[in-house]
């Protein structure tokens, strides 16, 4: 008897698994879940972290919460999963996490050959090196025959390989398992430079003992546009994130922040305005999630301005410039399609 | 409950039936038919998975180009290489660690069992809390802790401490001179063999006719003779690279890294601690009278220890001591933890690059395991020896 | 009985004092402490007279001053209790508190009585609710954020409880006479027993997920746990079929010509003896599970050494790598040498009580 139904449990697991193979778009898989699940870091503060009271905050996992009230209306209905570089991957493509938003750099082997989707950029910088000062070194070209620091597992270790390469010069690799790792050994002099996105090359330098030991070159190396990836296959999901990510793109251009949001709603006569927010048209059901979805969003995080300031920006106590991430009409390579 | 009659008691036309009417049997083919529906179930979830993702899979990425390099090796390899050639630096990265490590936490056993028989109460004292110690403080924060002490215990390249010339400490490596063959070397080594083979013969023929004079002298001046000769004309066979400060680093000699130099310190210290029980348990294994008797019949301590005492202890030690350098083995995969590029973290990177995890958690389980089948075959050979010199 | 620990040393004195005649004996012993106050007066003068104990950031550490016991002061919650929420790490303690009772009492043959069961039930669900909350007003605390010391502890025991449950048919089934059985144990012992740790651990994080169906996967605790598990359950099976073979053949006779099933006679007669003769074995495993769990590290978990390595990621203070890993480590220390103390103890009280059951 026991026997026999441990066999049909397995069988019946076994089938249902088949089952998943056709499942529904990840969007209505959300909905029905009431969950959204996110893969992120917890260990850079204004990127993706956990204080000692368990409160998740970043840009990352900010992207996560917007993404959370645009799908479910309510940015608290998101967890959030720790992942480490190697990890990151194999949970995105196992279905434990729906997105991976953890400073991911979009790059083309990886939008084609993994199955991934990438929503963005939303985040643009490029990667370049940060040097002792007393080795007098000011430019990436004078770096020959040096010891570089690189975090292990991501694009900047490939990116540093290649271009020594191409530029026929010869280094000493360090490799670290994560960043705290990489930049203790750094300022330890275990290597000269250490190689990463400048904006948190700005973070570590500002920490540190005394930061005019050290220099930030201004030569990047490569460029290094980061965006949050989903798995291919759920075209609604895709689309909902890109259009979200263009959405606080949109509001920054008009206008539209945390503040005024609902006011704007209620006395805008802009016919784009309103299409935005949900007051006329549907946009936003026609997507699959709600018509006021970008209010939603706007009122987590904040218009892209916003949601850059608060967390890396001049918000934060990282005082990022924008840089690349301004807006395009501000000279910056912030692009949203428009909204009609 | 009574098991029904075994399969050997039944007359062979009845084995059949009665066979699959059997307790024993039905359990066994259940249990079977469970792994393997598990199995194939891990398998169509696992590749359903893979598939919703279009992920690649199977073992075709070993030949892709890997974009990384890797600290230290000890074949040539650059970014640019295959996958698989990575895969074969990390392996001998690791025999390379584990090897020495071996060698060493023998050393640093024996000090201590030694140390801890002492009749000097203070040294055992000593030797007693070491092990106490070590043992009880996981590997990985000793390796940590060993990594950021060589970091920041250790001068910077530029004021890199130097004992004698030639020899540089600095937290990025220690920098030795290395011996360079010279072109003459091959011709230095020849006249060597050459030497050698004319003392081998001088001393068949020195046996067969039994002359009158002492061999070791006139052997000796033979079989060195020539080489000294060949250095005389050709030159030396070696000359040494000394490293000398380029630009940001020492360039030339030999470079041990403090990762590695990490690793072996901590393997060796941490098992060294468990070594140290086996070897003192090995020693007191010994029967006392055994020791006693060696003693009534006239022997020197000496001969007592290599004769009596240390056989009969190698063979108590020799099977514990082979698992303990298993597991060191085995633990140099904690190397990842501190950047040293053993096989888990090739295969670490290898995953974040290529995401193939499946293939790469299976290379390091297959490469670990063949390890240790290696490992235990040589220590079950050894252990065999040992036994046999027992009547 | 008790007087077999006196003549053990007693041939290789006779032997050192062959070699060492009484001066070098004293002098060895000279040196000997030479050395140890050598060593020590640095430490001590780094860990405790040069010492800074109070201070809220790195400031009050000077280069060149001792040991900042400061930093830990300032930072030991977070170490001790990792991420869980600060005013409800109570909660956290006296569930791992209870949990450590439990196992204490457990590891004791003289407290294995009925009662155990009930207690365990009674205990496991008080942690339960202490860890989790979301009832009694408690609020709800989910597993990711379980963190430190209490982490550390919970691998630990669940880690060997479950290990030792699935030890015990593997065991077993490598004595059994049916090949399957055998095989399969065989194999799993031995595969397990030939990888490291750290390739299980990855493997229970990064490929579970990736095997099991939506919706069946356990988060990253469930999956460590699981990995540990597994790790474990091998090398106590190994351990137990020690035990197994240590019982003489008579007891399986005597048990068959009583009549009794195989079941009852395994689990009445067989299983108690056998878990007795390899308690010290178990011991030890015990202590490598606890430094085993130091590895979850690396798959992102926060036991007591990840919030140790958390706390050193505070901007306010960089670079007390010393004083947080010897502090980890006196930590780890501590918890190991009190459980190999307790198992000695154990040992010695079974012993006795067996010696008073010879006497009646």
């Amino acid at each position: 008897m026991i026997r026999s139904s441990i066999f049909a449990a397995t069988v019946a697991l076994c089938m249902g698994t088949g089952g998943i193979a056709n499942a529904a778009d990840l969007l209505d898989e959300i909905q029905e879940r009431g969950e959204l699940v996110c893969g992120t870091l917890n260990y850079i503060a204004g990127v993706g972290f956990i204080d000692d009271k368990g409160e998740w905050s970043g840009f990352d996992v900010d992207f996560c919460k917007a993404a959370g009230a645009a799908i479910l209306g309510d940015a608290k209905k998101v967890k959030f999963v720790a992942l480490t570089g190697a990890q990151k991957f194999p949970a995105l493509q196992s279905g434990e996490i729906d997105i991976l938003s953890r400073s991911v750099t979009e790059t083309i082997s990886r939008d084609t050959t993994l199955g991934f989707s990438f929503i963005g950029p939303n985040h643009m910088t490029g990667q370049g090196f940060m040097v002792h000062k007393d080795t007098g070194v000011t430019d990436v070209k004078q770096l020959d025959g040096a010891s570089v620091c690189v975090l292990a597992g991501t694009t900047t270790e490939r990116y540093l390989a290649d271009w020594f390469k191409a530029n026929g010069m010869s280094f000493q690799p360090v490799a670290a398992e994560n960043s705290d790792q990489m930049y203790s050994m750094y300022f330890d002099k275990r290597c000269d430079a250490v190689t990463m996105e400048p904006p948190y090359l700005a973070i570590r330098r500002a920490r540190a003992a005394s930061p005019d030991d050290h220099v930030i070159l201004e030569t990047l190396i490569a460029k290094s546009f980061e965006a949050p990836v989903i798995r291919e296959g759920s075209p609604k999901f895709f689309k909902v994130l890109q259009w979200m990510h263009y959405g606080m793109i949109t509001a920054e251009e008009l206008g539209i922040t945390q503040a005024n949001v609902d006011e704007v709603a209620k006395t805008s006569k802009d016919p784009v305005v309103l299409r935005f927010l949900g007051v006329e048209g549907t946009i936003g059901a026609d997507m699959g999630v709600k018509n006021d979805w970008m209010v939603n969003v706007i009122k987590t995080v904040g218009n892209y301005g916003e949601f850059y300031n608060n967390t890396l920006g001049k918000n934060s106590h990282l005082q990022v410039p924008r840089g690349l991430n301004a807006l395009w009409r501000d000279g910056g390579a912030m692009v949203a399609p428009g909204w009609q | 409950m009574k098991s029904g009659p075994t399969y050997q008691d039944v007359p062979g036309g009845v084995r059949l039936a009665r066979l699959f009417a059997q307790r024993e049997f039905q359990s066994q083919a259940l249990f079977v038919i469970i792994v393997v529906v598990l199995v194939w179930g891990a398998i169509q979830v696992a590749s359903e998975n893979l598939a919703e993702s279009s992920g690649k899979s199977g073992f075709a990425f070993l030949w892709q180009k890997a974009a990384f390099e890797l600290g230290e090796s000890l074949i040539p390899y650059s970014a640019g290489d295959t996958y698989f050639m990575a895969f074969v630096v990390g392996v001998l990265n690791t025999l390379k660690v584990a090897a020495l490590g071996i060698v060493l936490s023998t050393f640093v056993g024996l000090i201590i069992a030694l140390g801890q028989l002492s009749k000097s109460v203070v040294i055992a004292r000593l030797c007693r809390g070491y092990v106490e110690v070590v043992r009880n403080v996981p590997l990985l924060l000793q390796l940590l802790f060993w990594h950021t002490f060589l970091l920041r215990g250790l001068p910077t390249v530029r004021q890199a401490l130097s004992p004698v010339e030639g020899v540089y400490f600095t937290n990025r490596g220690l920098y030795l001179l290395s011996p360079v063959a010279e072109p003459s070397f091959w011709v230095v080594m020849l006249a060597l063999l050459g030497g050698i083979a004319l003392a081998v013969g001088l001393r068949i023929w020195h046996r067969k006719t039994n002359a009158e004079f002492t061999l070791w002298p006139w052997g000796l001046s033979i079989a060195i003779l020539p080489a000294i000769a060949a250095i005389y004309f050709a030159g030396a066979p070696i000359s040494w690279d000394i490293p000398h400060l380029s630009g940001f680093n020492f360039k030339g000699g030999l470079t041990i890294t403090p990762e590695f130099t990490a690793m072996l310190l901590g393997l060796s210290l941490y098992t060294g601690a468990f070594n140290a029980e086996i070897i003192r348990a090995g020693i007191l294994g010994v029967p006392k009278g055994q020791v006693e008797a060696g003693f009534s019949l006239g022997l020197h301590p000496g001969q007592v220890m290599r004769k009596i005492v240390l056989p009969q202890a190698l063979r108590i030690i020799i099977p514990p001591i082979s698992n303990s350098y298993l597991n060191l083995t085995k633990e140099s995969s904690l190397g990842v933890a501190i950047g040293y590029p053993e096989v888990v973290r090739v295969a670490n990177i290898t995953l974040a690059e290529t995401s193939q995890s499946l293939e790469c958690v299976s290379i390091i389980m297959l490469i670990y395991l063949i390890l240790s089948l290696i490992t235990s075959m040589i220590l079950n050979l050894m252990n065999a020896r040992t036994s046999r010199e027992e009547r | 009985m008790s007087n077999t620990i006196i003549p053990r040393l007693s041939w290789w004195q006779r032997l050192t004092a062959e070699f060492t005649r009484s001066p070098v004996s004293v002098m060895l012993n000279i040196t000997a402490m030479l050395v140890l106050v050598l060593i020590a007066i640095p430490i001590v003068q780094w860990a405790l007279i040069d010492a800074v104990w109070t201070g809220d950031s790195g400031d009050s550490c000077p280069p060149g001053s001792g040991a900042c016991w400061a930093f830990i002061g300032s930072k030991l919650r977070l170490i001790l209790f990792g991420r869980f929420p600060y005013d409800d790490q109570w909660r956290s303690l006296v569930g791992t508190v209870i949990l450590v009772a439990l196992v204490v009492i457990s590891l004791n043959p003289i407290f294995w009585r009925k009662w155990l069961l009930p207690a365990w039930v009674a205990g496991l669900l008080s942690y339960g609710i202490l860890m989790w909350g979301g009832v009694f007003g408690l609020s709800y605390v989910e597993s990711s954020l379980w963190g430190g010391l209490p982490l550390t502890i919970l691998l630990t025991v669940f880690g060997v409880a479950f290990g030792l449950v699935i030890s015990v048919p593997l065991a077993l089934g490598r004595q059994s006479k049916l090949p399957v059985f055998r095989l399969f144990s065989i194999v799993f012992v031995e595969a397990v027993r030939g990888v490291p740790l750290i390739s299980v651990l990855f493997m229970a994080s990064v490929l579970l997920p990736l095997i099991l169906p939506d919706g069946f996967t356990p988060d990253g605790l469930g999956r460590v746990l699981i990995g540990l598990t597994l790790f474990l359950a091998a090398y106590m099976a190994e351990v137990l079929r020690g035990g197994l073979q240590a019982i003489p053949k008579g007891q399986y006779e005597a048990c068959r010509s009583l009549g009794i099933a195989y079941w009852p006679m395994m689990l009445k007669v067989i299983l108690p003896q056998a878990f007795e003769t390899v308690l010290p074995a178990m011991v030890n495993l015990f202590i490598g599970a606890l430094k085993g769990t130091s590895l979850v590290v690396i798959v992102a978990m926060m036991d007591l050494l990840g919030a140790a390595q958390a706390a050193l990621a505070d901007p306010k203070w960089i670079g007390f790598y010393v004083e947080t890993y010897v502090f980890a480590g006196i930590i780890y220390a501590l918890m190991c040498g009190s459980i190999s103390w307790y198992g000695r103890q154990t040992e010695r009280s079974l012993r006795d009580m067996r010696e008073q059951s010879n006497d009646r």
